[in-house]
């Protein structure tokens, strides 16, 4: 990390727990998380001394404790050690294994980073689908069903074909067309949702229907109201949740199945009786609309009008899960986060060593431990590594971060998305 | 020897003690009533889940109960209190071995007021960060070693900036230095920046491909108390360059405007020497009565004088436009000025059949003018009102005092009217309206020019119309009061004794044309002439002339040269000289006049005119002789 902090060389034979070491290695050639650490353990010092180095540097003030005395007391001065003397030598098998799994999660990163290329054709195809429905509903509204059968149609070949799938954050591009990448959002988790409860075809694809649909009736609510950042009005939240009543005329007009539109209907229904319009209460709603309901809250509090005033994915999660947990149908809610991890991928962390990370994927057996692409400015941002913290019992996800919390050079670093918006390809599973 | 027990119950961070296995807690210090709102006693025994509530704490003991206890450090979580609110709080969880069992103890501590603030802190930098974004310049701070603390996206559009690897400063600055015209300079002032935190300087610099950066720099500081670096870099290439076009513009203007300034003075020059010969011969032609050709004579003069009018008109509108006229404002008299110009024209206004007569005012009046510009505005009018007029028609002049104190001279025709459309291309120059007329000759300069001259002098031309009826054409000038009486022009003693005078004059019409003049006229003055500058000198060292007439462009040298020469010599010093030229820019004449010429001639010369002068200086320069 720091190169200007003073650094004193010693042999291998003087280590002690409580050093503050930094390595002159490549991130590749030695198998620890971080190049500069403070040492933890005996197993630490041992693996250290397997690699081989002559000098080890290391950082006074930012250690615990002295190094041990040496044998021949005599320190080597840095302008002393020249290079190939602190060449690495790794023979040890639990080395070498450690750098094959580093070396893994590179190529990973490497394949997650071509999906999401292919992916994002896809999605901006179905973003231009749900742009036209929007605006030929009421002009052409038969083409514009048609059209939406066929894109959750297409999707739903690939969900329900392919045991796994990847979720991936999109980059969009065009702004403005907020709305739209809201209802491809809504779908493609409320999708996802019905999928991993088993859903037969046929209920997913209403369901499907309904989501991409749901905010038709937000056509007829003027922009005054719909990008408003302050807080709503009494007046003007009424006005607002008119647009499911406006929702519903659409779709009759469009003539969409009944079951369609009652899902539809109730997209803002809270199981403790707190939604609106009707105020139904758990068993009165529509178990497809309990999805629905989940999927919508949850990228209403992601993604929203000013990205200031957005939620982090674990933000929208975690506020979901504890403060407003009589709200949402238990089951669904429990798979979301399965699917999403406590750490949704996007999510900007800080860890308990307090390097920054973005989360990349998540493993749904270990939601806590997720990999997470770490900064470290020594290391090139092509090649930023990506840690799996399964492998590292003594690191944690201390607390997630909006990207304003974070210094500049991070964030450029870390690249984060702006607006939270998924979408999924067919892959193969990822270790 | 403390009691254990002792350092927790005193300490102020909340410890719970929990049992993995059946997650139940089995102890908690004093410090834990108030966080949570139970009683110890309740505590004990109750599940953690019920007061870890948070969606990360939740999936932690899911986690313990699959993969076992494990040691945490300061992860975030929420708390519910026994009122059922939330607390955001940050935990530690180390794992204790104690008769074979493990036990999590657990290290909580209230973060709600700081997540508050943490969440202030976020708007406010989200609000930071739109307003630097929203800038057009580079902003980028760093702390005092350089480290690179902020910038915005603008600045890496206008910099050579890498992104990646490189973190401070100077590192960053390889590239942009590498594109520096002036490398040791930002150099120095980098340096500078760095070494003493409070400098507040702004520089400019330039980079290859003609970039150039203004790069304002301030102390960043918190409490009075520097901390990093301000840099502000602004782009002004754009600006730069059209600063450069538009002094290039300038540039180019003003060679143009010279360029014009030198031909009209060459053109003027060179238009009028031929024309010279053609009047003056026609003149002398005209003269002789005994010649069967004097008629011919008279016809070949009106028509060189036509032609004159012409190129000094052109050349009058190309001097106005190149800001060449100069204009000698004095009080004029108008009525005797109008007088003049109707004495002028009356010919002209006979030949057309036209009755021409003006309505004089009681009392004289006087305008601010100069006397022969104004009588050339009032000339063009009438000789335009005659033109354009009908058979048997009319043109009244008449003087009117207008509400803002100035004069007004009213030139009204009985013409056919000009319509509207007319109207509004009439003060253009070479504009000529009214298809119908293209019989009558002109320049169709006359009326711009006038407007142009009754500009200059503080005045405005105008007109109004009406179709069949005729139009009223005026020039509006401030009014002057009356000036002071000139001192009469001293009396010409006419000359009978015998006088020698030398015409230095390349061009030989205009040699044989004074010849033959004062042959005629003033047969008692002998007449020498020499072609050039040097042949001139020397043969009025030899004859010792009581006139010279000297041509101010002549082949070997300015007239201004030749003159200088003949005062340095002694028999020459006091002659009186006479500058003749075809240019007659008034700043040529009035230099002619201040370097000691007795007098200077346009060329043309009119004969009378040119006798007159001739006898004036040389009776002047008997005078001062004979002082």
């Amino acid at each position: 990390m720091p190169q200007d902090d003073t650094a004193i060389f010693i042999s291998p034979d003087q280590l002690q727990i409580g050093l503050f070491i930094q390595l002159d290695l490549h991130w590749m050639d030695h198998p620890f998380p971080f190049g500069s650490f403070k040492l933890k353990s005996d197993e630490q010092i041992n693996t250290l001394k397997k690699l081989g180095l002559k000098q080890i540097r290391y950082i006074p003030e930012k250690s615990d404790a002295p190094p041990r005395p040496q044998n021949t007391p005599e320190q080597l001065a840095p302008e002393h050690i020249a290079p190939d003397l602190i060449a690495p030598t790794p023979a040890d098998p639990a080395i070498e294994a450690e750098l094959a799994a580093k070396r893994q999660r590179q190529a990973e990163q490497e394949q997650r980073k071509t999906q999401l290329a292919e992916c994002a054709k896809a999605f901006s195809l179905a973003a231009g689908v749900v742009r036209k429905l929007n605006k030929d509903i009421h002009s052409n509204p038969r083409e514009g069903i048609a059209a939406a059968e066929q894109l959750i149609g297409g999707m739903l070949d690939s969900l329900l074909s392919d045991n796994d799938i990847a979720i991936h954050l999109m980059n969009e591009k065009s702004m403005g067309d907020d709305l739209y990448f809201h209802s491809l959002n809504t779908t493609v988790l409320a999708l996802l949702l019905a999928r991993e409860m088993k859903y037969d075809r046929a209920a997913i694809e209403m369901l499907g229907m309904a989501a991409l649909m749901h905010d038709i009736g937000k056509v007829e609510v003027p922009d005054r109201i719909l990008l408003k950042t302050e807080p709503l009005n009494r007046a003007e939240k009424s006005l607002l949740e008119q647009h499911c009543h406006w929702g519903i005329e659409a779709g009759k007009r469009a003539k969409l199945p009944p079951e369609v539109l009652v899902i539809m209907a109730q997209h803002h229904e809270y199981c403790d009786g707190t939604g609106y319009p009707k105020q139904h209460k758990l068993e009165q709603i529509h178990p497809l609309a309990r999805i629905l309901v989940i999927a919508n809250t949850y990228d209403n509090y992601c993604n929203k009008i000013n990205p200031g005033d957005s939620l982090t994915p674990h933000e929208g999660l975690a506020m979901m899960f504890s403060q407003q947990k009589a709200k949402f149908d238990p089951a669904p809610m429990n798979i979301l986060i399965r699917s999403l991890g406590v750490y949704p991928p996007g999510t900007l962390v800080q860890l308990s060593n307090e390097h920054y990370g973005l989360v990349v994927a998540v493993n749904s057996s270990r939601p806590l431990k997720p990999q997470v692409l770490v900064h470290d400015p020594s290391i090139a941002r092509d090649d930023a590594m990506v840690l799996d913290l399964e492998r590292h019992p003594d690191l944690n996800i201390s607390k997630a971060l909006k990207a304003s919390q974070l210094p500049r050079p991070v964030l450029t670093y870390l690249n984060p998305r702006k607006r939270m918006t998924y979408y999924f390809s067919p892959s193969e599973p990822l270790a | 020897m403390m009691h254990p027990n002792l350092l927790s119950d005193y300490c102020a961070t909340a410890i719970l003690a929990v049992n993995p296995y059946d997650e139940t807690i089995v102890a908690a210090n004093p410090t834990c009533e108030t966080l949570l709102g139970y009683r110890r006693e309740q505590l004990i025994g109750m599940k953690i889940s019920e007061i870890e509530v948070g969606l990360q704490d939740v999936f932690f003991w899911e986690d313990v109960r699959n993969s076992g206890a494990q040691e945490v450090s300061q992860v975030e979580g929420e708390y519910r209190h026994r009122n059922g609110h939330f607390i955001y709080v940050s935990k530690t969880i180390r794992l204790l071995e104690q008769n074979e069992q493990t036990l999590c103890i657990i290290s909580v501590h209230d973060i709600s007021a700081s997540k508050r603030l943490e969440e202030e802190s976020a708007r406010t930098s989200t609000l930071l960060a739109a307003t630097l974004e929203s800038t057009a310049d580079g902003i980028l701070v760093t702390d005092l070693d350089g480290n690179i603390i902020n910038y915005n996206h603008r600045l890496s559009q206008i910099w050579p900036w890498k992104i990646e690897g490189d973190q401070t400063f100077r590192q960053q600055l390889t590239e942009f230095k590498r594109r520096l015209d002036d490398k040791e300079r930002f150099e120095q002032w980098i340096n500078a920046l760095f070494h003493d935190p409070y400098i507040s300087e702004q520089k400019t610099f330039h980079l290859h491909e003609s970039r150039v950066f203004e790069i304002n720099s301030r102390p960043l500081q918190y409490r009075d108390t520097p901390i990093g670096r301000l840099f502000c870099i602004h782009d002004i290439s754009a600006l730069k360059a059209s600063e450069t076009a538009l002094r290039e513009a300038r540039d180019l203007a003003q060679q143009a405007n010279q360029a014009k300034s030198d031909f009209l003075a060459h053109m003027s020059h060179e238009l009028r020497t031929p024309l010279n010969a053609i009047l003056g011969f026609a003149q002398i032609i005209e003269a002789d009565e005994n010649n069967d050709q004097h008629v011919l004579g008279s016809y070949i003069h009106k028509a060189g004088q036509h032609l004159l009018d012409l190129i000094n008109e052109v050349l009058d509108l190309a001097s106005i436009e190149a800001g060449k006229l100069a204009l000698r404002l004095e009080s004029v008299d108008v009525n005797a000025c109008i007088r003049d110009c109707i004495e002028l024209m009356q010919v002209l206004a006979a030949e057309n059949q036209i009755a021409l007569h003006a309505i004089e005012p009681a009392s004289p009046c006087f305008i601010w003018a100069d006397a022969r510009r104004l009588k050339q505005m009032i000339l063009n009018l009438i000789s335009n009102a005659i033109k354009y007029n009908r058979p048997q028609g009319s043109v009244t002049l008449a003087l009117e005092r207008i509400p803002n104190g100035s004069w007004r001279i009213n030139v009204q025709d009985t013409g056919v009217g000009i319509s509207e459309s007319d109207q509004e291309r009439l003060f253009t120059a070479f504009n000529r309206v009214g298809t119908a007329q293209t019989h009558v000759e002109g320049t169709g300069i006359g009326l711009a020019f006038t407007r142009k001259l009754a500009h200059l002098m503080q005045g405005t031309v105008g007109m109004s119309s009406q179709l069949n009826v005729g139009s009223c054409f005026w020039i509006e000038l401030p009014a002057a009061i009356a000036p002071d009486i000139r001192p009469s022009i001293v009396p010409i003693t006419q000359n009978e004794n015998t006088r020698t005078i030398l015409y230095i004059e390349d061009d030989l019409l205009s040699q044989k044309l004074m010849q033959n003049i004062l042959a005629k006229q003033r047969p008692n003055y002998h007449f020498f002439a020499a072609t050039n500058g040097q042949e001139g000198i020397t043969l009025a060292q030899q004859i010792a002339p009581d006139l010279i007439l000297l041509d101010q462009q002549l082949p070997d040298a300015t007239g201004a040269i030749i003159f200088e020469q003949l005062q340095s010599h002694e028999r020459t010093r006091h002659t009186p000289c006479i500058a003749l030229s075809g240019n007659t820019l008034p700043e040529q004449i009035n230099d002619a006049l201040r370097q000691g010429f007795s007098a200077y001639l346009s060329k043309p010369i009119q004969i009378s005119q040119a006798l007159l002068t001739i006898d004036q200086v040389i009776s002047q320069g008997r005078e001062a002789k004979a002082e």
